[in-house]
C-alpha cells in the first residue's frame, strides 16, 4: 500500500514539477469561471436553453474543470507510456502503477475542482455548496476517465487534444440547460453531472436517481481510466 | 526559400500526411462545430455595434455563426502551432547540429503550421457559406486569417515556453475566452471596451465582424492594431525558437 502511495506521489511530483503548468492548472480554471459566469446565462438562452443566473455559473465550473481534466487525463497516459513499462518490468507491476496513476489524476482532479468551486463562490455565491463541490469534481473525473481513453488510442498530442476537445464540446453544447439536442445529449458522460449542478446552482437538492446515476458514471470511468493505465504499463511479450 | 529548407519543408509536410487522424480532425471539427451552432442557435433579435460606430439589428443565430469561424480557427491553429513546433524542437536541435542555421530549420514548422491553418480556414469558409453569407467576404477572410495566424504564434511560443502540457492547458481556453467571450458581439453590447481591447483577438474580430455586417470598411484601426500583434508575435517567436535551438 505504502508503496503504491508513494508511487503516487512521484507521479503527482512528475506532473507538478513545472511551477509554471501548476499556476496554469489553477489560474486557467479560475479565470474562465470568472469571465464567464456574466455570460453563460445568455449563451444558454441563445442556444434556446433554460439554464440561467447562479446555475448557468455553476455549469461554467464543471465546464472549466472537465476540459481542463480532459488534458490532464490525455497527457498523463500519452506522455507516461514508456516509462510506466518500464516501472512495471523493473518490479512494480502494471496494477501497482495503474493504481499510482488514478491516485495522481485523483488528486489533481480535486485540485482542479478546488480552484472552480473557489472561483465560483468568488464570481457568483453558491447556494448548496456541497452539492455543487461534488458535481464539479464529477465532472472532472468523469473526463480523467475520458481523457484517458482517448490517450490510450490516439498516440499523438495534437490528435489527442483535438479529440478531447471534440467530445467535450458537443457534450457542453448538447447538455441540460444549452442546447438538449434530442437523442445525442441523452448519451453525453456529463449530462446527469450537469443536472446535479444545475440544481445545486439554484439552492435545489438533486434525485437520489441522479446521485446513483453520476456515481456509477465516475466509477465507470475511473475504472476505464485504470483499465487503461493497466493496459499501457502491461509489459508487452517478445 | 534554400535546398535544405525546401528539403525540411517537404518532410514536414509528409510528416503530417501520414497522421490521417489529424487531417479528418482539422476538416471534421470545423464542420461540426460551425454547422452545428448554426443549428440550434435562436434566431433572437440582438442590436451590435460596428467598428465606426454604426449600430445594426441582427440575430443571434448570424452572429453565432459568424463568431465560430475566428472561436475554431483560433483554438485549432492554436493547438497546431502549439504541437508542430513544440514536437520538432529535438529534431530542429539537430537540424541546426547538422549544419542547418536556425532560420532554415525554423521556416519549414512555420510553412506547416500556416498551412494547417489555411486549411482549417477553407473548411471553416465552406461550411460557414452552407448557412451564413458575411456582407463582405474580404473583411471577413481577412480578420479570420488574422485571427488564426495570431493564435497560431501565440501556441507556437506557449509550447517553446511552457511546454506541451502547460500549452495544452493554455490554448485550450486562451482562444475561448478572448474570441468566445471577450471579443463576442453576443455578449455585453457588442462592442468591446476596456481590458478586452488589450487581448489578441480584438483586431482580427472588429475586422470580420465588421465584414461579416457590414458592405463598407470601417476597421482599419483594429486591423492596424491585428497586424501589429501579427508582427510582434512572429519576432518573437523567431527569437525564441532561435534561442532554443542553439
Amino acid at each position: 500500500m505504502s508503496a503504491i502511495a508513494l508511487s503516487g506521489a512521484d507521479f503527482l511530483r512528475e506532473h507538478l514539477r513545472a511551477r509554471l503548468t501548476l499556476v496554469l492548472l489553477i489560474v486557467i480554471p479560475a479565470l474562465f469561471v470568472l469571465a464567464s459566469a456574466s455570460v453563460l446565462g445568455e449563451f444558454a438562452s441563445a442556444l434556446g436553453g433554460s439554464v440561467a443566473g447562479d446555475s448557468a455559473s455553476a455549469l461554467g465550473a464543471g465546464w472549466a474543470a472537465a476540459f481542463l481534466a480532459g488534458a490532464l487525463g490525455f497527457f498523463q497516459i500519452s506522455s507516461s507510456r514508456e516509462a510506466d513499462r518500464r516501472l512495471a518490468l523493473a518490479g512494480m507491476g502494471a496494477s501497482r502503477v495503474a493504481v499510482g496513476r488514478i491516485f495522481a489524476s485523483v488528486v489533481l482532479g480535486v485540485l482542479i475542482s478546488v480552484v472552480a468551486f473557489l472561483a465560483l463562490l468568488l464570481s457568483a455565491g453558491i447556494a448548496h455548496p456541497a452539492h455543487t463541490f461534488v458535481a464539479i469534481l464529477i465532472f472532472s473525473l468523469t473526463y480523467i476517465g475520458i481523457g484517458t481513453l482517448v490517450g490510450s488510442f490516439v498516440s499523438g498530442a495534437l490528435e489527442g487534444s483535438l479529440t478531447v476537445a471534440f467530445i467535450f464540446l458537443i457534450d457542453a453544447f448538447s447538455g441540460p440547460g444549452m442546447s438538449d439536442s434530442g437523442g445525442i445529449a441523452q448519451v453525453m458522460p456529463t449530462r446527469k453531472a450537469a443536472d446535479v449542478l444545475i440544481d445545486a446552482g439554484a439552492g435545489m437538492g438533486s434525485p437520489v436517481s441522479d446521485w446513483i446515476a453520476v456515481g456509477l458514471i465516475t466509477l465507470g470511468a475511473l475504472a476505464l481510466a485504470a483499465t487503461a493505465f493497466w493496459l499501457s504499463a502491461r509489459p508487452r511479450s517478445a | 526559400m534554400n535546398g535544405r529548407a525546401a528539403i525540411a519543408t517537404r518532410m514536414g509536410f509528409r510528416e503530417q500526411l501520414r497522421r490521417p487522424l489529424l487531417l479528418v480532425l482539422l476538416v471534421a471539427v470545423p464542420f461540426l462545430f460551425i454547422s452545428w451552432s448554426f443549428a440550434i442557435t435562436e434566431p433572437n433579435p440582438r442590436l451590435i455595434t460596428l467598428p465606426g460606430g454604426e449600430q445594426i439589428l441582427t440575430t443571434m443565430r448570424e452572429i453565432h455563426g459568424a463568431i465560430m469561424v475566428p472561436i475554431t480557427v483560433g483554438f485549432l491553429a492554436g493547438l497546431i502551432g502549439l504541437f508542430v513546433v513544440q514536437s520538432a524542437l529535438e529534431t530542429d536541435r539537430r537540424l541546426v547540429l547538422a549544419g542547418y542555421s536556425p532560420g532554415e530549420a525554423i521556416a519549414p514548422r512555420l510553412a506547416v503550421m500556416v498551412s494547417a491553418t489555411l486549411i482549417v480556414l477553407a473548411v471553416s469558409f465552406a461550411v460557414t457559406a452552407i448557412d451564413y453569407i458575411p456582407e463582405s467576404w474580404g473583411p471577413f477572410v481577412v480578420g479570420n486569417l488574422l485571427a488564426g495566424l495570431i493564435y497560431g504564434l501565440i501556441g507556437a511560443i506557449a509550447g517553446a515556453l511552457v511546454g506541451r502540457l502547460g500549452g495544452a492547458y493554455l490554448m485550450f481556453f486562451l482562444p475561448m475566452l478572448d474570441i468566445g467571450v471577450a471579443q463576442n458581439p453576443m455578449f455585453f453590447d457588442g462592442d468591446p471596451q476596456g481590458w478586452a481591447t488589450l487581448l489578441p483577438g480584438y483586431g482580427p474580430t472588429r475586422v470580420l465582424i465588421d465584414g461579416a455586417f457590414s458592405q463598407g470598411f470601417e476597421a482599419t484601426g483594429p486591423l492596424l492594431v491585428a497586424l501589429l500583434w501579427l508582427a510582434a508575435l512572429s519576432v518573437a517567436v523567431v527569437v525564441l525558437l532561435r534561442r532554443s535551438l542553439r
